[in-house]
């Protein structure tokens, strides 16, 4: 309730900072202090120090599963305010606003970690996906943004209405919205129910962009402005994906059987599409695109072997992949050019920028060492355990191993090429920008170590 | 089975209808009339006094003349939404008069007939939303008839209408709170028996309401749609023939039924003043309710003599004074009378 | 025929029932015929002598250039979407205002919370500007 509601304030708090103050510089540490605040605020509720006391009649269900996620959001934000704070002021005018509009993203992930009614996870998608759409559109005079937010919100509000006729069909087979309840509902109206959850899932899909419902986030990835995208694809995507792993542990399980075909079919396509498309790809930018669609494959494993098992992995899934993601799009936003030339020579520029960048990407590949290898380990053993296909399984790796490919491309151009032409250049970084990388890749080393200190807090 | 209804009661309903449309239309029309003469009067002229006595039979002649005028769509215009334009509006001004209570239950034929057309739980909330519709006909016929002045207009009375439509919605809450229901005949029932009118508890919700109605009404000062003298003659301004005088008539009707709305929900509606109608009615003096609705068009008659009075007196607003008046004063007038309200009955209730 | 309004012994009088709505969805029937009458009649009273002249736009006399479909003033807009913003939170209070004795001063309370983001909405489009028309 702690991060619901404290998000929610801070986000007003921000839009009126915008009002009152001029300096880009205290709206920035201000934005920087309240994300600060909302993550000690949440670790105190999963310390058991709820701030709040509300009857709310069974909507929200705060489990320590969806406060150790939201840790995990609030403190990958954290870290993305600190990294990349400065180029949002690059965007527009509206910063205040950008950083409101954060925190309201962040009030709908609080949501989406902690629904228990229908009703509930779609608020919270919608809380989530509407800043998102202004955010996409942020920088007004390019055209390019412009599209991608038009396109974002159509597709976004057919997904949504898509969504509300399931949970309409829902409601109309079991008469009520509450998880617990559609789990336990006496049958009668399979057909009726069997509607609902498909729309629900086409419709979730398509939030975690999941082939085949993937088509709009190359181009919307592609046109926001790179700062948000970095947001988008990292802890708005790890959110929508604990929502979905809720949904389905509640509402499908009863028929989860009959469910695994069609999410058999959803997890190939989309690692194969993911990683085969992003192969082809000339700019980073829409390489990285491709690879969250890749990464969502692997995230969906959690959902098909369902268990403690495949929680955990989500959770480090979650961690790893922000991380790494965040880490690699803000020294993304440092380069003049996103194609892999941009980063010839890297290595010989700025050692630094250059070596935790390989770290990210390592992780990303899920090379051992790092968090991304323990992360995709966890997942296909949750799927085995569940009793999976070994074929799925064998799949999943060699989709990794194509993977390898295309990251291995930008580490090869940092290090074994050289810069051709003098205009490709970095923007000078702050020694304040290195120390947080090295950070964020010292966590991501020690999570691929010791990956269960992130697990403790679930079970106690 | 569909003898079930009760047939006597529709036939009663519909002839109340006739009456009552029928009874707005020819006030509608004597208020150019009193319009004209007012104007007249205040400005030290005669005004209309040619046909028969005092030109009282001049509005029947306005009216009669736009039948015969010719009908001229322009060819750039979007034919369908012109006609709807004007068909609209006067639908509006029309379907208003459906849930106010124009007296008690007077006896006819040995029938107790209600002289309320439908008396719904909702009644306020109806009008609101039949009001608001208003709006469409204004923004339909100025875009329609793809005139520039046109559009003008109609973008403003649009802008206007919904300024305005906040401030007075907010203004009503707090006289809702003192009622505890949105249905019209309980809210006069209510005045008659305690005897005293709303607007000695809600001056100042009173006063947001009627400035508010003034800018429903696009009547002046915030007469901007029709400001003559920059769009030279507002959003009808491509109308001939009944399309504007549809639009004319759905203004003056307009006019009268926000005054009904006024006396229904401030002044007691027909509630005659100094008598304790009940009383007399347990008597067997039943002929009483006969004066209701007679106090309730007097009561009328005084609001659209203001209407008259302040056109004729204030000059027009600015447009952004206009917009600041809605909403940067109006609006948190009307929520801080609504807080007080709320206070001062609790703590009074206590 | 199970007509709604035959339920209820006198559902026209009933405020609770949907047939009290009857004699509104007369009157909707009469208004239409009328006007689809007046529009009749005035449709076959008028001369028609139409001329391409007669036909143009009016633009006070002088020749009109261009027409109306232009794009217009961001600002009625602006006001378009605030006013579904702010007429959604007024119609909210309207179910409060009805069962205002009832809550007491706990329902009070809760109601000041929501005119205060209301409030907060407000000052702050007001202080964005976006209700400037002298730019």
């Amino acid at each position: 309730m702690n991060a619901i509601i404290f998000s929610a304030i801070f986000g007003v708090v921000m839009m009126f900072s915008g009002v009152f103050f001029s300096s880009k510089q205290l709206i920035r540490n201000l934005a920087i202090g309240l994300m600060a605040a909302l993550l000690v605020l949440n670790a105190a509720e999963l310390q058991g120090y709820g701030l709040f006391d509300i009857n709310l009649n069974n909507m929200l269900h705060f489990t320590s599963f969806g406060l150790v996620f939201n840790c995990i959001a609030f403190a990958a934000t954290f870290i993305y305010l600190l990294l990349s704070a400065r180029d949002i002021e690059q965007v527009g005018v509206n910063l205040a606003e950008y950083f409101a509009l954060i925190f309201f993203i962040l009030c709908g992930v609080g949501i989406a970690t902690s629904f228990n009614s229908l009703l509930m996870l779609f608020l919270a998608i919608e809380i989530i996906s509407i800043p998102l759409y202004i955010l996409t559109g942020s920088d007004k005079r390019n055209l390019k943004s412009n599209e991608a937010s038009l396109k974002y919100f159509l597709m976004g509000a057919f997904s949504t209405g898509i969504m509300l006729m399931g949970i309409a069909l829902i409601y109309g087979a079991t008469g009520t919205f509450s998880l617990d309840a559609i789990a336990t509902a006496t049958k009668g109206f399979e057909t009726l129910l069997t509607g609902g959850l498909l729309l629900l899932l086409i419709a979730m899909s398509f939030k975690v962009s999941a082939a085949p419902f993937h088509f709009w986030t190359p181009d919307v990835y592609d046109g926001a402005p790179t700062v948000f995208t970095s947001f988008m694809a990292t802890i708005v995507k790890a959110a929508i994906f604990a929502a979905f792993i809720k949904l389905f542990e509640k509402a499908y399980l009863p028929s989860v059987a009959s469910w695994k075909a069609a999410l058999t079919f959803i997890i190939v396509a989309t690692l194969f599409i993911g990683n085969i498309t992003a192969v082809f790809q000339q700019s980073v930018k829409r390489m990285l695109a491709y690879s969250s669609i890749a990464q969502a494959g692997f995230m969906l494993f959690a959902l098909f072997g369902y268990s403690d098992f495949g929680k955990e992995g989500i959770l480090l899934y979650a961690a790893a992949y922000s991380a790494a993601t965040i880490g690699i799009f803000a020294i993304l936003l440092k380069m003049s050019d996103y194609t892999f030339d941009g980063y010839n020579g890297l290595a010989k520029r700025e050692p630094v920028l250059a070596f935790v960048n390989t770290i990210f990407l390592l992780s990303l590949a899920g090379i051992p060492l790092t968090a991304g290898f323990f992360a995709k380990y966890y997942m296909l053993v949750a799927a085995v355990k569940s009793g999976a296909s070994l074929w799925l399984v064998i799949f999943a790796v060699l989709c990794a191993a194509v993977s390898v490919y295309y990251y291995f491309r930008v580490i090869q151009a940092m290090y074994f090429k050289t810069a051709t032409t003098e205009d490709v250049t970095t923007a000078p970084v702050t020694i304040n920008f290195k120390v947080i990388l090295i950070v964020l890749a010292a966590i991501i080393v020690l999570l691929g170590l010791f990956p269960h200190w992130l697990f403790t807090k679930v079970y106690f | 089975m569909l003898l079930a209804i009760d047939w006597l009661l529709l036939l009663e309903k519909l002839v109340l209808i006739v009456i009552i449309v029928s009874v707005s239309l020819v006030i509608a029309m004597y208020e150019t009339y009193a319009e004209r003469k007012i104007a007249a009067f205040m400005q030290d002229r005669r005004g209309p006094n040619r046909a028969g006595p005092f030109g009282l039979l001049q509005p029947l002649a306005d009216g009669g003349k736009l039948f015969f005028k010719e009908e001229i769509i322009p060819n750039t215009s979007n034919k369908f939404l012109f006609i709807l334009g004007p068909c609209l509006a006067m639908m509006t001004a029309m379907m208003t008069s459906a849930v106010i209570p124009w007296g008690g239950t007077v006896a006819v034929f040995g029938r107790s007939v209600s002289l309320q057309i439908a008396d719904i739980n909702i009644g306020i909330l109806f009008v609101f939303g039949v009001v608001s519709m208003g709006v469409y006909g204004i923004m339909i016929g100025g875009w329609a008839s793809n005139n520039k002045f046109s559009l003008l207009a109609a973008l403003r009375g649009a802008s206007q209408m919904i300024s305005y439509e906040l401030a007075m919605g907010l203004s009503l809450i707090a006289l809702l709170m003192m009622t505890g229901s949105l249905r019209l005949s309980v809210i006069v029932d209510q005045q008659m028996t305690s005897g005293v009118w709303n607007v000695v508890y809600q001056p100042l919700g009173f006063l947001i309401f009627l400035v508010c109605a003034f800018a429903e009404c696009n009547r002046t000062p915030f007469d901007l749609p029709e400001a003559e003298n920059e769009l030279n003659f507002g959003y009808h301004q491509e109308y001939s023939s009944m399309k504007l005088g549809f639009y004319l008539f759905a203004e003056y009707i307009n006019m009268f039924i926000s005054s009904v709305i006024m006396a229904t929900l401030y002044f007691g509606g027909y509630d005659i003043p100094f008598v304790n109608e009940a009383a007399l009615i347990a008597k067997g003096n039943n002929w009483i309710q006969w004066i209701g609705p007679l106090v309730l068009i007097i009561k009328v008659g005084f609001f659209i003599f203001l209407f008259m009075w302040v056109r004729w007196t204030i000059p027009r607003f600015r447009y952004d004074q206009l917009m600041n008046l809605g909403w940067k004063k109006l609006i948190p007038l009307a929520l801080l009378n609504m807080v007080l309200t709320g206070a001062l009955v609790l703590w009074l209730k206590k | 025929m199970n007509w709604i309004f035959l339920q209820v012994k006198n559902p026209i009088t009933d405020v609770s029932s949907a047939g009290s709505y009857l004699p509104i969805a007369i009157q909707l029937i009469f208004a239409v015929l009328f006007i689809a009458a007046m529009m009749g009649l005035t449709h076959w009273l008028g001369p028609k002598r139409n001329t391409a002249d007669k036909l143009e736009n009016f633009a006070s006399g002088i020749e009109s250039h261009g027409d109306a479909r232009q794009p217009m003033a961001i600002k009625y807009f602006l006001v378009a979407i605030l006013f579904v913003l702010f007429d959604v939170e007024v119609i909210f209070f309207y179910p409060y205002a009805v069962n205002f004795r009832q809550l007491g001063w706990e329902g009070f309370f809760a109601v000041l919370m929501f005119v205060g983001f209301f409030l907060a909405g407000f000052f702050y489009i007001i202080k964005k500007g976006a209700l400037n028309w002298e730019d």
